[in-house]
């Protein structure tokens, strides 16, 4: 009898007639490195799932499929203009996890031990636990077959943990060395945060229906930040800190450092920061003004607001005991074909754009995912699916001629987690007639912009707030940076009132996170925005109180 | 399709059980025999075991199983350490934690505490955290305990979210030529959400114990449907400043910020460069001493009290020792660890948050809190609570799951959800009535909470989300 106590013995790997090996990449270019791949094995992992996948069938699943993700992050880098390197958020985490369906119930089980054995073990809990799901709450889902899928996709870039340590390290410590004490004239700039983080995820995907997939996703991400002194206090944020360019989060390897040339930008960065710690800040006067929402800003509010509210798990009542429902529901068919923003306003989705955060071959249930528009001229027309929830909206999509299939939005954060609802890269549309960020702001005859900052939504996404660097506009011209600054909105309200839409050289691009799901999971995607004209926006001092 | 097993093939083994106390120490004597040169070795395993079911529409959507493990070797060589971490058990993969918290270490200051926090562990005792009721609530009784929570939800015509999660974690630490600890806990939780079908209502309950059989699943749920239903079609009311009735868990999700681990370290508070909440005026001080709260309230973190016990081991070794933070409305203590227990004070101890606390209460109950109303407004709980202002900790976010207008002692009417902007200090020093502290729901770290009776809360939009 195989007992888990003889695992621990023998050491995971040493349990079963394929094992694997965790080589550890995290200091590749340290001494005695073993000689080990860098990756997962792909033909050990998929066998190792179909194992998974053929004993779950066997005990009676209809439907089987099994994840085996790998993540490895890695944070390097000074807080402030502290000496001392903070403690790497190091992190390798592998787990596998199998899902199984038997009479419309899910059953799941999963486990960070990686072998055969194992595989079956979680396969049989996972087949029990969906047959005594069913045997008290049958439940009427609609599963259909999807097509086959085979291959292995690599996100483009260079793997930023074959890089060596020191190399990164040289990286910061030379742009470090560059930026200390810089001065533009009798003012001096000091570093602020200088970080750098990647994390490579290794995604295996096998089903009952002859799936089998593998991909490997880079993201990368940088601060490099200065700041001016302002009356010699620490000034960690504001319109006076500038950060490098080009360094954002997204998918993509060391190649975004090597491109960023971040120290040529150092002069540019000074000048900037001392110039606009030399504006004027004012308090903001509560009232209704008309706003320029920058590309970041604007990107920020569409994937806030409808990235999440045509989620339509979340529009169904799913996340009710958790984040909470959406205001294009509970039934989402009388919300198809409404008007829910100005005709001027499309919105795509996609999982295909390069260096986008929720870019992939193919979701996590294994569909490839299709692009899709769900707002067009002003009119919500889909919502962002996957294979459970799809057929929810059948009678709309047969009613338009439209694809039923789901549009591959699932997405497991690990091994651990099922795969639940995530939103794809988002794309505002911006317009073909010349509509310059400088056209925007001189229509403006009192109001603001705001460049970049947070928006958060109530729990039906309904309302909500935003906030973030912010300057007055007044007769057509920029003013003094404002502090306090708080937008509230009506979401159908604020979509209604977009004045004019920004031509594509106002396109920025935002990252969005969505959290959800009870054991909660974290998504990121990448939303292409450009600026926004928009009346009548309710301005408050958020310290205000009543 | 089906495919025949091999009988060979070994399904027995209950998923979801996790590492024993030999099977730790075990791992930890294998580390040891990897570690090659000098300084001291710590190790810690944590393992976990964890099931959970979730249902929305009335319908079970998922459930799981999921075991978890870790290893995390602390090497410490001339008063530097570092930490590296392995999830697979296998020599290869301890054996790189190893090198990498060799690798680490190089890139610190030599901190001399280091040394002497590996050297000794600080006294402690063990609460009863393992309950049986939790480890043995199969994937089976799950599922029959959200058949019999959906029914009732049903036959009112009205549609139930919920989620039940039960843990067991077993954490092993051993530090240098010191006897190893072994400490295991077993943690449940319930949250169940009852929406009317249109969307027109809703209402919520939840609670966590390390026990399950203090958990009433159908009690939580009757109490998510009266909500609901007492809920629904709202009106619409003018914001402004209200008395307000807070129900516990109103209270937790906006004073849980008051006693947050990070908010309530001392190093933080004295940290010139940092706005903390507990900032004193004189730069580099601390609030410790001022009367910060109604002095009806005091707040402990005690791992020993049967309402709100903790695991008293906490990262490698750190014990946890029982702390008042408040003491009749003065802030006694903030939170450090033994580093900065033997370099600033002298003293070769510690006072580490977890972010759990208990706060005192009175006698009074929530109906008769109503009845000491003559006009407010009684709150279930706030949601997407965000922070507006870190030193004066004001906050902002949305009533949820049931606002109602009290009239002359009587509830009147359902209001429609508001937005606040509020500050916990200013609540729980505008104290009128204290209810009986009552555990709520905070499964990250357990909360005891009363319900409170309080003057001008301030509510600064209506919202329409329900």
């Amino acid at each position: 009898m195989f007992t888990r106590r003889e695992v621990i013995k023998t050491g995971a790997s040493a349990s079963a007639a394929v094992g694997l090996n965790f080589s550890s990449p995290y200091f590749k270019g340290l001494k005695n490195e073993p000689d080990d791949p860098d990756l997962l094995n792909e033909s050990d992992v998929i066998a190792i799932a179909k194992r998974a996948v053929d004993v779950s069938i066997s005990f009676g699943a209809v439907y089987a499929d099994v994840r085996i993700i790998r993540n490895v992050i890695q944070q390097i880098g000074y807080p402030q203009d502290n000496l001392t390197i903070t403690q790497p958020g190091d992190e390798e985490r592998t787990a596998i996890g199998v899902r199984v369906l038997v009479d419309g119930c899910f059953g799941f089980a999963s486990s960070p031990f990686i072998d055969m054995d194992e595989a079956a073990i979680l396969a049989k809990a996972a087949v029990d636990q969906a047959k005594e799901n069913s045997a008290v709450k049958p439940r009427d889902l609609d599963w259909s077959t999807m097509p086959k899928q085979k291959g292995r996709w690599i996100s483009p870039g260079k793997d930023p943990f074959l890089v060596p340590i020191e190399e990164r390290l040289d990286f910061i410590n030379a742009w470090r060395e560059e930026a200390k004490g810089y001065r533009d004239g009798r003012n001096a700039v000091q570093l602020v945060t200088s970080n750098i983080r990647f994390s490579r995820v290794e995604k295996f995907m096998v089903n009952s229906e002859g799936s089998e997939v593998s991909q490997v996703l880079y993201f990368s991400q940088g601060s490099l930040d200065i700041a001016a002194l302002i009356k010699g206090e620490r000034p960690f944020s504001g319109p006076h800190v500038s950060s490098v360019s080009g360094l954002e989060k997204q998918q993509g390897g060391w190649e975004i450092f090597e491109n960023a040339s971040a120290r040529k930008q150092i002069p540019e960065m000074v000048e900037r920061s001392v110039s606009l710690s030399k504006v004027g800040v004012i308090p903001v006067d509560v009232g209704r003004y008309d706003l320029v929402f920058a590309g970041n800003f604007a990107g920020a509010l569409v994937g806030e607001t409808f990235g999440q509210s045509t989620q339509l798990d979340l529009a169904i009542g799913y996340e009710a005991n958790a984040g909470g429902t959406s205001y294009l529901g509970p039934d989402p068919l009388s919300f198809l074909g409404t008007q829910v923003a100005k005709d001027t306003i499309t919105i795509h989705c996609d999982r295909s754009g390069t260096g986008k955060l929720a870019t992939a071959k193919w979701d996590d249930e294994g569909v490839t995912p299709i692009d899709f528009d769900i707002v067009r001229d002003g009119i919500l027309v889909d919502y962002q699916t996957t294979r459970d929830t799809a057929a929810i909206i059948q009678k709309w999509y047969d009613k338009e001629g439209m694809n039923t299939n789901p549009k591959g939005c699932a997405s497991s954060q690990s091994g651990f987690t099922t795969p639940l609802q995530a939103t794809p890269n988002l794309k505002l549309i911006p317009s073909k007639s010349d509509n310059k960020l400088a056209d925007m702001i001189s229509n403006v005859k009192k109001g603001f912009i705001v460049y970049s900052g947070i928006v958060s939504t109530s729990f039906n996404i309904r309302e909500g707030f935003g906030s973030g660097m912010v300057r007055e506009i007044r007769d057509g011209k920029l003013g003094d940076f404002a502090t306090n600054f708080q937008i509230m909105f009506s979401t159908p309200e604020i979509w209604k009132n977009i004045v004019s839409v920004g031509d594509a050289t106002t396109v920025q691009r935002n990252r969005s996170t969505i959290s959800k799901g009870q054991p909660q999971q974290r998504f990121e995607f990448s939303v292409d925005a450009p600026a926004l004209l928009v009346k009548d926006v309710p301005v408050i001092d958020p310290t205000r109180k009543a | 399709m089906s495919k025949k097993h091999n009988q060979n093939d070994k399904f027995d083994k209950p998923v979801g059980r996790f590492l024993s106390e030999s099977e730790c120490s075990q791992i930890v004597k294998r580390a040891r025999n990897l570690t090659n040169g000098k300084g001291y070795t710590s190790a810690a395993v944590d393992a976990s075991w964890t099931g959970n079911i979730r249902w929305g529409r009335n319908e079970i959507i998922s459930g799981g199983d999921v075991r978890d493990n870790i290893v995390s070797i602390r090497r410490t060589i001339n008063g530097s350490s570092g930490v590296g971490q392995s999830q697979d058990l296998s020599d290869k993969s301890i054996s790189w934690a190893i090198t990498m918290a060799e690798r680490l270490l190089q890139f610190r200051r030599e901190q001399p505490e280091d040394a002497l926090v590996g050297s000794y562990i600080e006294p402690y005792k063990v609460p009863k955290i393992w309950f049986d009721s939790t480890f043995n609530l199969s994937s089976k009784d799950r599922a029959e305990i959200v058949a019999s929570l959906v029914k009732p939800a049903q036959s009112h015509g009205l549609v139930a979210a919920g989620y039940i999660q039960v843990s067991g974690h077993g954490r092993s630490v051993d530090l240098h030529d010191l006897d190893p600890i072994y400490i295991r806990q077993t943690k449940a939780q319930i949250s169940v959400t009852v929406r009317d079908p249109k969307g027109l209502g809703s209402g919520w309950a939840g609670v966590d114990w390390n026990d399950w059989s203090q958990i009433n699943g159908l009690g939580i749920t009757e109490i998510a449907i009266d909500k609901c239903l007492r809920s629904r079609n709202p009106v619409g009311i003018e914001p402004g400043r209200y008395n307000v009735v807070l129900e516990p868990q109103a209270v937790h999700d906006i004073a849980y910020i008051c006693f947050f681990a990070p908010y309530l370290s001392r190093p933080y508070a004295e940290d010139l460069g940092q706005p903390s909440p507990y900032s004193g005026i004189v730069p580099g001080t601390s609030k410790i001493g001022l009367k910060l709260f109604d002095e009806r309230i005091t707040v402990v973190m005690d791992p020993m009290d049967p309402k709100c016990s903790l695991s008293p081991v906490i990262n490698m070794g750190d014990v946890l020792n029982r702390a008042v933070w408040v003491d009749k409305g003065i802030l006694r203590n903030l939170s450090f660890d033994r580093k900065y227990g033997i370099r600033m004070l002298g003293i070769n101890s510690g006072l580490p948050s977890t972010s759990s606390y208990s706060m005192s209460g009175g006698t009074i109950s929530v109906d008769e809190m109503i009845e000491r109303t003559e006009r407010g407004l009684l709150v279930t709980r706030f949601s997407n609570v965000r922070e507006v202002d870190r030193k004066s900790l004001l906050l902002t976010g949305y009533t949820r799951d049931g606002l109602w207008l009290i009239e002359r002692g009587k509830i009147t009417k359902p209001v429609k959800n508001m937005r606040f902007t509020e500050s916990p200090f200013h609540t729980l020093n505008n104290i009128v009535e204290l209810g009986v502290p009552q555990r709520v729901f905070s499964p990250n770290a357990p909360a005891v909470v009363p319900a409170i009776m309080s003057k001008d809360f301030s509510f600064t939009a209506t919202i329409e989300a329900i």
